[in-house]
């Protein structure tokens, strides 16, 4: 997804208004001539600024480039539900993994995934059955990070 | 997926079944039991915990695991507490904050969405100045701050901490503006000794155990101690009604706590194991190490005294502009 | 301090004490290694440990484990692209790049032999001025921190890459990531969303972890089924190839150690900045300022050697005052004083052969950590011979439990995926995203200290200059800014006359 200079100005413009437009209503302790929207403000001065140059320095030089292209990512099908079952994955791990567990989930994640990107079966059921064993291991048993149990604990105990 | 999930919902019912059983309850812990703490490793909390744990653990036969929460000035950790499920295998530390948060509009949780187990330990406030100030007595300092109010400032925490409410309710219990002596915002107890000791407040009314170092290294005076009586570590500092009459009392909390309605069995057997492990010497030795005294409390009394201190926090905040709700 | 050496000796060189500290050693390695899990956690996990440990052992262990951890969290960092630490972020894009270009090992080994050249010198400086220097720290209020901070945030114009304008939005966004969660002098919740997660701000880790290895992920995507695996060089011994690199580059270690160990001092500052600025700072000297950030082995010298100098330095005000200079030293205030040791300006008085000791534990730590992380490096390298559509998902993985694992917060995965495609999007679009890390690292202490030096000063700016080591660093700073403002200047007058 790439933005022309111009463009990305305006995005930034339009970031640095709503900035602004929110700290205008946080509260300022009593007594005191400055608080918690100080630094928001400058913040949203300074990106409204750089979107301004922005806009400037594109207009000076005629706006010809288009306002938005593809680009690799995007501009290709394949790699677009790529990047969509990418971020899928970490949702469904955010949704299922208190339920399911770590294990399952992640074996779930690791099975499409590594398919998807174009290994063999085997090596991908390879992968989801040690990947997530091992992780589980490493991090909950060995050094107490408290990953989900879900289904397991229901067997383990 | 679907089938999954209800097999995952089928498995935690027929879980929860299994726990409310008596029988099951009577054997409880059969297996390791989470200790959630809202704060960060290396902390003074944290260092309570990891002690409890260590000595809970040989009580109770199964591992307690220490976890800490942080993030989310302490709501994300508390609420991890009350909102899991309370089958006794989530419990977790319940600070002074649990009585402050709701009062500032940070989250609805209050200690009512607990079940309490045991009093872990008090931290009494100190008044602490720079020791190459003039003031010797709390009576210099006071008179200090009424000749010159809004002059000296105070830290050690952040705006509306417990240490700042300590400081502001002094000065109200002796008819001064709760803000005579304002708050310079802090990250904790540390760097607001660090400011004291550079030049750049003057006042830090934190843990009076926690300025132990300076005190000794001769930095740092404390002027008195904000409690009934004075503390064993510290025989020669006065209490504030010795030094000037006022009533204020102030001491942070640090208690265990599991999620409300935990079966009383269970309630009653981890108070036990709490309490039997605040008796050993390992305990008394680990909390002299720190200059924290002993203070253990059980359930019945920690909820009474968890009671007075909300409400006594709330006045103090409502004084200060700091409550919301 | 030297009296002390032969009852230091025969403190250390016990056989208990020797077992403790290699396992704690490889334990350090281990859990550095392992992303998302930090050098703090490493010893927390010591600490029931430590209960049943004399005090050397338990110091030592903590010593070994410390500076294991911190050097091993470099690895992650320069193969995958997951940092691990604030301070690591300023280099990984350089480590990450010559892992691309095939030369992982080299990579490691440059952060491996500055690390520890780093590591000695700061004790080295610890053993002979720890009570001066923490009297000096101690000077250190708000308004220097002040200073200080606002010097490091300049260090964003250098490492802005070429166009300037972009940089500086970079920035801002960094900057506003940093206003998130609750104001510092109301404690009023900004831009949270009513998220409670968010109240303390946006998690440095999964952010990071997000902007580095996530937006790595992403970028790579269209290519992950026709690229080539990354042929990685064997080095014959990556200490001849690493000594040819230092040798080369004898100023920036220099440079980076003593940086390192003067900012390292400053409780709370620390490695963070010390590694930004020394970084920052040896792009502005180079002769080739334009290979940092695509693969400098300059920077990486730069940067490593000022990492680890730091943690020496954080002992500092830890031992002689008490006061931690970051969370792993808090840790071993709480174990020094069970051990019934006290800190304090006497601490060197009091216990002689124990602190002495402990120092000689730094020096072993920082000299063992070279053979140990010598084979670790060359095991480690081995995950790039994994094909990546295994190793992609394998990634995302260990982001997932690392980002997890720092605050035990399933929110922070989704920090992580957030601010991953907020980085792929920038670095579409020409923006650099290491303005915007050191924005998010330095803007909250940046606005802290403002704010409560205000506070302070009632308002009056005055106050910012009314101290002498402030008056001092706010010199410095200005000095600094108008360099850099006749930079941009002269630079435009002359891409105007070519």
């Amino acid at each position: 997804m790439r933005l022309s200079d111009a463009a990305l100005g305006l995005v930034l413009v339009g970031a640095g208004a709503a900035i602004a437009g929110t700290a205008r209503d946080f509260p300022l302790v009593p007594g005191q001539a400055f608080g918690p929207g100080l630094f928001p403000f400058v913040v949203a001065a300074g990106l409204a600024a750089c979107g301004i140059g922005l806009i400037v320095r594109e207009a000076r030089s005629g706006l010809r480039r288009p306002w938005f292209a593809a680009g690799p990512l995007m501009g290709d099908a394949r790699a677009r539900l790529d990047a969509l079952l990418l971020v899928a994955a970490i949702g469904l791990y955010l949704v299922a993994a208190s339920r399911l567990g770590f294990v399952p989930t992640a074996a779930v994640i690791l099975l499409v995934l590594v398919r998807r990107f174009g290994a063999s079966w085997a090596l991908a059921a390879a992968t989801a059955l040690l990947g997530p064993l091992a992780v589980y291991l490493l991090f909950a048993e060995w050094l107490r990070v408290p990953l989900p149990l879900g289904l397991v604990a229901s067997i383990r105990y | 997926m679907l089938t999954r999930r209800s097999l995952g919902r089928a498995a935690a019912l027929v879980g929860a079944a299994a726990l409310t059983r008596p029988a099951l309850a009577q054997a409880y812990p059969v297996r390791p039991v989470q200790f959630i703490v809202p704060w960060g490793a290396g902390g003074g909390t944290d260092y309570h915990a990891r002690t409890i744990a260590a000595l809970m653990e040989r009580e109770l036969g199964q591992p307690l695991n220490v976890v800490n929460r942080t993030g989310g000035s302490g709501v994300v950790g508390h609420s991890a507490i009350a909102e899991a499920p309370p089958d006794g295998y989530t419990i977790g530390a319940v600070t002074v904050e649990i009585g402050m948060m709701h009062w500032q509009g940070l989250t609805r949780l209050t200690w009512r969405d607990y079940t309490p187990i045991a009093m872990m330990n008090l931290v009494p406030a100190g008044v602490q100045v720079a020791a190459d100030n003039p003031w010797r007595t709390l009576k210099d300092l006071i008179d200090a701050i009424r000749a010159n109010p809004g002059r000296y400032k105070s830290s050690g925490t952040g705006q509306g901490g417990i240490w700042h409410l300590a400081i502001a309710g002094l000065l109200q219990s002796v008819g001064l503006p709760p803000d005579a002596a304002p708050w310079i915002p802090s990250d904790g107890a540390a760097s607001g000794l660090r400011e004291l000791v550079a030049g750049g407040v003057h006042i830090v009314p934190c843990g009076i155990a926690e300025a132990a170092p300076l005190i000794r290294a001769g930095r740092v005076r404390s002027l008195a101690v904000m409690m009934p009586q004075r503390l064993p570590a510290f025989p020669d500092v006065p209490t504030v009604k010795e030094a000037i009459g006022s009533d204020w009392t102030l001491a942070s909390y640090l208690s265990i706590m599991g999620p409300k309605g935990l079966p009383s069995p269970i309630a009653r057997r981890l108070e036990e194991a709490a309490l039997r492990a605040m008796a050993t010497e390992q305990w008394k030795a680990a909390m002299d190490a720190r200059g924290f005294g002993v203070n253990p409390m059980p359930a019945a009394e920690l909820a009474a005294f968890v009671e007075k201190s909300d409400r006594d926090l709330g006045a103090v905040m409502r004084a200060l502009g700091l409550a919301r709700t | 301090m030297i009296e002390a050496l032969p009852q230091a000796l025969a403190l250390i060189f016990t056989p208990q004490t020797i077992l403790v500290g290699i396992g704690a050693a490889l334990f350090g390695l281990f859990v550095g290694a392992l992303p998302g899990l930090s050098a703090t956690m490493a010893v927390a996990l010591l600490v029931p440990v430590s209960f049943f440990l004399d005090p050397v052992s338990a110091l030592t262990a903590v010593v070994m484990t410390t500076a294991m951890a911190i050097y091993a969290g470099d690895i992650p960092a320069a193969l995958m692209r997951i940092p691990g630490t604030p301070a690591s972020a300023a280099y990984v894009a350089d480590a990450y790049a010559l892992t691309k270009q095939g030369k992982a090992e080299l990579a490691l080994g440059i952060c491996l032999i500055a690390s520890a050249i780093g590591g000695l010198f700061g004790t080295l400086v610890l053993i002979l001025l720890a009570p001066w220097l923490a009297e000096v720290a101690l000077r250190f209020s708000g308004v220097e921190y002040f200073w200080l901070v606002a010097l490091g945030l300049s260090c964003a114009v250098l490492v802005a890459g070429p166009d300037p304008l972009k940089g500086a939005v970079g920035l801002f966004v960094g900057l506003f990531i940093a206003t998130i969660g609750q104001d510092v002098t109301s404690g009023y919740p900004r831009f949270t969303a009513g998220i409670p997660n968010l109240l303390s701000g946006v998690s440095f880790i999964p952010a990071m972890v997000g902007m580095f290895a996530i937006a790595e992920i992403l970028r790579n995507l269209p290519t992950i089924r026709t690229a080539a695996e990354v042929q990685t060089q064997k080095l014959g011994s990556i200490l001849r190839g690493t000594g040819a690199v230092l040798r080369r580059h004898p100023v920036n270690l220099v440079r980076g150690n003593v940086i390192g160990t003067a900012i390292g001092i400053l409780p709370g500052a620390g490695a963070d900045i010390a590694a930004w600025i020394s970084y920052a700072v040896g792009k502005r000297f180079s002769k080739a300022p334009e290979r940092y950030g695509q693969g400098s082995e300059e920077g990486l010298v730069d940067a490593g050697a000022a990492n680890n100098a730091a943690i020496a330095g954080a002992w500092v005000p830890a031992l002689v005052f008490g006061i931690p200079g970051d969370s792993v030293t808090a840790i071993v205030i709480g174990l020094l004083l069970l051990k019934g040791i006290q800190p304090g300006p006497d601490i060197f008085l009091m216990n002689p052969g124990q602190i002495g000791a402990v120092f000689l534990a730094f020096v072993l730590a920082n000299l063992v950590m070279i053979p140990i992380g010598l084979i670790a490096i060359r095991l480690c390298a081995k995950v790039l011979v994994v094909p990546r559509p295994v190793l992609t998902p394998l990634i995302l993985l260990f982001c997932m439990v690392g980002s997890f694992a720092i605050d035990n917060d399933p929110f922070a995965l989704v920090i992580m995926a957030v601010m991953g495609v907020l980085a792929w999007m920038m670095e579409e679009n020409g923006i650099p995203i290491a303005p915007t890390i050191l924005g998010i690292v330095l803007g909250d202490p940046f606005e802290k200290h403002f704010m409560t030096t205000m506070m302070k000063g009632d308002g009056s700016l005055a106050y910012f200059v009314s101290r002498p080591i402030a008056a001092v660093l706010a010199v410095i700073t200005a000095l600094v800014w108008l360099a850099m403002l006749w930079a941009l200047v002269r630079g435009k007058g002359r891409a105007a006359v070519t």
